[in-house]
């Protein structure tokens, strides 16, 4: 048995941890702008908690945990906690550092190497990290590599996840490029957003077998070797894993460092990167994966642990359930709970002491401690932290954090996607009334509108960062993803839900049958907001083309709808410019200029007649959509024939084979009759002379 | 309560870990660790009188009890250790055993007056004595797996077929013990999904004994030919129904239809004299990671599908035979007599 500090043992031989406990994101806010994330409860339980579980399981002896944000409530949290004690098997020191002098993992590496408090292999792990994998093997296995291969700084450890898994974070998808036959890392490359990848030619000269995987989830955790700490001091550019992963291949041969991977049979770790992941984690823990860090072994000296009963239903004690209430399937409830009558709880974790009123409705809902929710309200796919409020008859939409201490007032209807927040966001936001008051929010579209005087909630803001869009993204799959069969339907009303507020310009201008899925819609509003800038600006032809084709790759969109959306977005740019659309005349006087402008970048696409056929479609679907088109259809059709984009023989082909919308064929296929019988008199013309 | 020295918060801190870690291989060695471990505390924690004493061993009873809520022989060894303290006490206070012997009626056990003895009388003799005790009931404990297989003889016989399932440490001694005289043959249900089977196959066959190993389904259409069932189990309830390896059910089941004798070796200390409460059969049982039947990579099946993973099975107390323990064998009606011998009625509840 190991006494703290005492005494005086080798350092080699103790087993030393490293638990990073802040995640240098903002990936929970506002939740986390009062309280640090590692504290954060996981099915009823502070996520450090399961970290350093995990690592007490493994046969670790000590453990450094470094904090950044929030460090004395971690530090006070810790203090009061088993882990603490004297006794335990596992000595625990708390390092803090101020969260100006630390923003990255990196930094903290260089402060840990800064105090040069470890000199052996140590184990590198995320206090955010649920797992229950056996680490002194492993650790085993890169002091046996070394033997081998003396370059080695890293193991770093994988689960296997197959693409569709819900623990695979859409954030960190990642490709891997491993030797098999030792387990090397020989490239590694980030996915998230990317359809090609580039691996240099030389790894595959240097090694007569590489393995490239992509059904690999990161796990944050790692055997580091003690000379990581200088690596990551000499790079001051390193700032993630990635980073240092990054860098060592690309110093490879001055180096001679080397990375290795382990890929975890039959045991489970998952990191909880972000809402998403938390939803998906706690599912995995009420569903015993993570055994045995299920809630019903786990206790501390405050908690009591969880009893278990039929369909994982989990129970602290003094837990009340009024009559007809139902905890259908996956739910864990907290200490002294009240459930009210005719309740409806499935697939939820309740925290302790919360008093959940009469007919309320809770679907997928991540609910913390001392939260209050009176009758009928009803909450889906949604995290409400510790102290919240929701009076009579509130309904929360899906993916909606609301945070500490927020009070909803009676009906109030929160839209999808939402994060609210107890107080003011600070005054650097334009789109925020700081100087809250009820006239002014009801005219701010950025503010819950139905709030009455009673609501405490201020809709959050992400602050702007690079790669916003695509984490904005990844943040709104909350949600959509989960049953994505059962409920289409619903799904499909939330995007357009979601894309109310972007697409203002639109409103007059129905596009028609837009794809639904996300990327598309994306697409087009990217390529509508090229289209009109090239030809406000004039900009060339090629340059556009080069445009619209870097956002489908981007998107990933197929041929077939780029060749549609650009033709639709080409039709809807008069009244996206001029906002005002009626009359014959004015449109095609408004169009002509703009088509002519466009020709190129229609010759470019419009090559084959597959493509001419798609964009006759496109045309037709537009006109169907917005029956002022339909007069201008003829011109438009006779202008591109004219100009050679498209041919006679795709026109008369789009003419014979039945419309898509029925409608069309009264309206549409009756304009342009004329001109498809000049069109065919003319073809027998043609012909005629020719024979 | 006076707070516990850290020396001892120090030994049960240790134990308890090593139970979360799983270090103890099988029960006998998790029976024999934690009566060492009261061993240990009873020795080095300062008492007055045997009600302060047994107070606090209830106290961390509990408390070992809640960190493996299915390990029924924690529980177990806390009250034989109540027990060792109470007759110790009774013998010293009056000069004799404490009278609830065999000769106690049902209905003498059920109303237990609590005003017997109040144990506050502090005898200097009683340290020494519960010490002596508990060294005994060690030896005891650590005979018991020889003790049972000293009786394979008895009940397997030349050219029988013996039916068993998953791995038992007892079983194993049993059989081979028995081999070393008589020749027969053992078919051995695999026990998916942990397939602890393979382990007593592969045990088997290394001591010469003809062995089968069969798939979990094959078990209802080897019975006919079987003359036998010996299992292992994880603890007998208080009804004599088992808590034993999932698939044990199916086994009984299947005994019975064929009128195959069930016998189960049980050593004494898996007695446990709690019953399967009828409202709580998950809080019996104990569910492990799905990850045996289901891999967790399996993508989005995941998500879809709800994977229960336990561990026992409950086998009522009329599907079993026969029991054979350390101290011979007992019929299931017979288990509430032992029980009282064991167990202080009044210990039952911690």
């Amino acid at each position: 048995m190991s006494k703290s500090g005492s005494e005086v043992l080798k350092q080699e031989d103790v087993v030393l941890a490293v638990l990073i406990a802040d995640s240098f994101s903002i990936r929970f806010a506002p939740v986390t702008d009062s309280k640090p994330k590692a504290l954060l409860p996981l099915v009823n339980r502070p996520m450090i908690d399961y970290a350093l579980e995990s690592l007490l399981l493994s046969g670790v002896q000590k453990t450094f945990v470094y904090c950044v944000a929030h460090a004395d409530q971690i530090r006070q949290y810790l203090k009061e906690s088993k882990w603490m004690r004297s006794v335990s098997p596992m000595s625990i020191e708390v390092i803090s550092q101020s969260p100006d002098d630390c923003r990255s993992l990196g930094d903290s590496l260089r402060d840990i190497d800064g105090k040069s408090l470890i000199r052996g292999d140590f184990i590198l792990m995320s206090a955010d990290v649920i797992s229950n994998v056996q680490l002194i093997p492993i650790l085993e296995e890169h002091r046996e590599k070394r033997k081998t291969d003396k370059g080695i700084v890293m193991t770093h450890i994988f689960k296997k996840s197959f693409p569709g898994h819900r623990s695979r974070s859409a954030e960190e998808e990642l490709v891997l490029a491993i030797n098999p036959t030792n387990g090397r890392i020989l490239n590694y490359q980030q996915t998230t957003n990317l359809k090609k990848l580039s691996f240099p030619l030389e790894m595959f000269k240097e090694h007569g077998l590489v393995d490239l995987r992509y059904d690999l989830v990161d796990t944050h955790i790692s055997i580091c070797s003690p000379v990581v700490l200088p690596l990551f001091s000499d790079n001051f550019d390193y700032q993630t894993w990635g980073d240092f992963v990054r860098g060592i291949l690309i110093n490879e041969e001055i180096l001679n460092n080397t990375i290795y991977y382990h890929q975890l049979e039959g045991s489970y770790a998952a990191h909880v990167s972000n809402v998403p992941m938390y939803d998906a984690v706690s599912k995995d823990v009420i569903q015993r994966w993570a055994f045995p860090l299920v809630p019903d072994l786990n206790r501390s000296d405050t908690t009591p642990r969880h009893t278990l009963s039929r369909h994982n239903v989990y129970k602290q004690p003094g837990v009340t359930l009024a009559k007809e209430s139902v905890l259908e399937r996956d739910v864990a409830v907290g200490e002294n709970s009240k459930i009210g009558e005719r309740t409806f709880v499935t697939q939820s974790v309740i925290g302790s002491r919360c008093t959940i009123g009469n007919d309320v409705y809770i679907n997928n809902a991540y609910i913390w401690d001392n939260v209050n929710i009176k009758n009928n309200c009803r909450i889906e796919v949604a995290l409400i932290a510790d102290g919240a409020v929701l009076n009579e008859g509130v309904e929360i939409g899906r993916g909606c954090v609301i945070g500490p201490g927020v009070v909803l007032a009676a009906g109030t209807k929160i839209p999808d996607n939402t994060r609210l927040m107890a107080h003011p966001p600070k005054c650097d936001n334009d789109f925020e009334t700081s100087d809250e008051e009820e006239g002014n929010a009801s005219l701010n579209p950025y503010v819950v509108k139905p709030f009455s005087a009673d609501s405490v909630a201020y809709v959050y803001q992400r602050p702007v960062e690079e790669d916003s869009d695509a984490e904005s993204l990844i943040d709104e799959l909350w949600g959509l993803d989960i049953d994505e069969d059962s409920e289409s339907e619903e799904d499909e009303d939330e995007d357009e839900a979601d894309n109310d507020e972007e697409e203002e310009h639109e409103e007059e201008v129905d596009v028609g049958d837009l794809p639904e899925d996300m990327n598309a819609r994306s697409f087009y509003n990217e390529v509508l907001e090229s289209l009109q800038r090239g030809y406000e600006e004039k900009i060339k032809g090629d340059n556009l083309v080069l445009e619209i084709n870097s956002s489908k790759y981007a998107y990933n969109v197929t041929m077939k709808e780029v060749n549609m959306l650009v033709i639709k977005a080409m039709l809807s740019l008069p009244s996206v410019m001029t906002k005002a659309a009626t009359g014959t005349n004015e449109d095609w006087v408004a169009l002509r200029p703009i088509l002519q402008h466009f020709l190129p970048v229609m010759r470019n696409y419009l090559k084959n007649n597959q493509s001419m056929l798609d964009s006759l479609e496109a045309l037709e679907e537009f006109g169907v959509h917005n029956s002022h088109f339909v007069k201008s259809i003829c011109k438009v059709l006779h202008f591109l024939y004219g100009e050679d984009v498209l041919s006679e023989d795709a026109i008369l082909e789009w003419y014979t084979n039945p419309p898509n919308d029925p409608s069309a064929l009264k309206t549409i296929r009756k304009t342009v009759e004329p001109f498809i019988t000049w069109l065919e008199e003319a073809e027998e013309e043609s012909s005629e002379e020719s024979d | 309560m006076p707070s516990l020295e850290s020396e001892i918060e120090g030994i049960i801190e240790t134990f308890t870990n090593n139970l979360k870690q799983r270090k103890f291989k099988g029960s006998r060695d998790l029976a024999l660790n934690s009566v060492q471990l009261w061993k240990k505390i009873i020795g080095q924690m300062k008492w007055q009188n045997a009600r302060e004493l047994m107070d606090t061993i209830k106290k961390i009873g509990k408390d070992l009890a809640e960190t493996a809520p299915s390990e029924t022989v924690i529980g177990n060894m806390t009250r034989r250790m109540l027990k060792i303290v109470r007759d110790e006490y009774a013998m010293l206070q009056k000069g004799k055993q404490e009278e609830s012997d065999l000769q106690d009626s049902l209905q003498k056990i059920l109303t237990a007056d609590e005003s017997d003895s109040d144990y506050t009388k502090n005898i200097p003799l009683l340290k020494p004595a519960i010490m002596e005790h508990i060294g005994e009931f060690l030896a005891e404990l650590e005979s018991s797996e020889i003790d049972i297989s000293a009786q394979a003889l008895e009940h397997i016989h030349a050219n029988e077929i013996i039916m068993t399932i998953g791995y038992s440490k007892t079983v194993s001694a049993f059989l081979k013990s028995a081999a070393k005289n008589r020749v027969f043959q053992v078919i051995v249900a695999e026990c998916a999904p942990f397939f602890h089977g393979h382990q007593l196959a592969a045990d088997l066959a290394e001591a010469r004994i003809s062995t089968t190993l069969i798939p979990d389904s094959a078990i209802f259409a080897m019975m006919a030919r079987v003359n036998k069932v010996i299992i292992g189990t994880h603890s007998v309830m208080a009804n004599g129904g088992l808590k034993a390896v999932c698939g044990t059910h199916t086994l009984a089941l299947a005994a019975k239809h064929y009128s195959v004798p069930f016998v189960v070796c049980a050593p004494m200390f898996k007695l446990c004299p709690e019953y399967v409460c009828s409202l709580d059969q998950d809080g019996f049982n104990q569910f492990v990671s799905p990850e045996e039947v289901l891999n967790n990579d399996e993508g989005k099946l995941v998500s879809k599908v709800n994977v229960y993973n336990p561990i026992f099975d409950y086998v009522p107390p009329e599907l079993v035979t026969l029991f054979i323990s350390n101290t011979g064998g007992n019929a299931p009606s017979y288990i509430y007599r032992l029980l009282s011998e064991l167990y202080h009625p009044l210990d039952v509840q911690l």
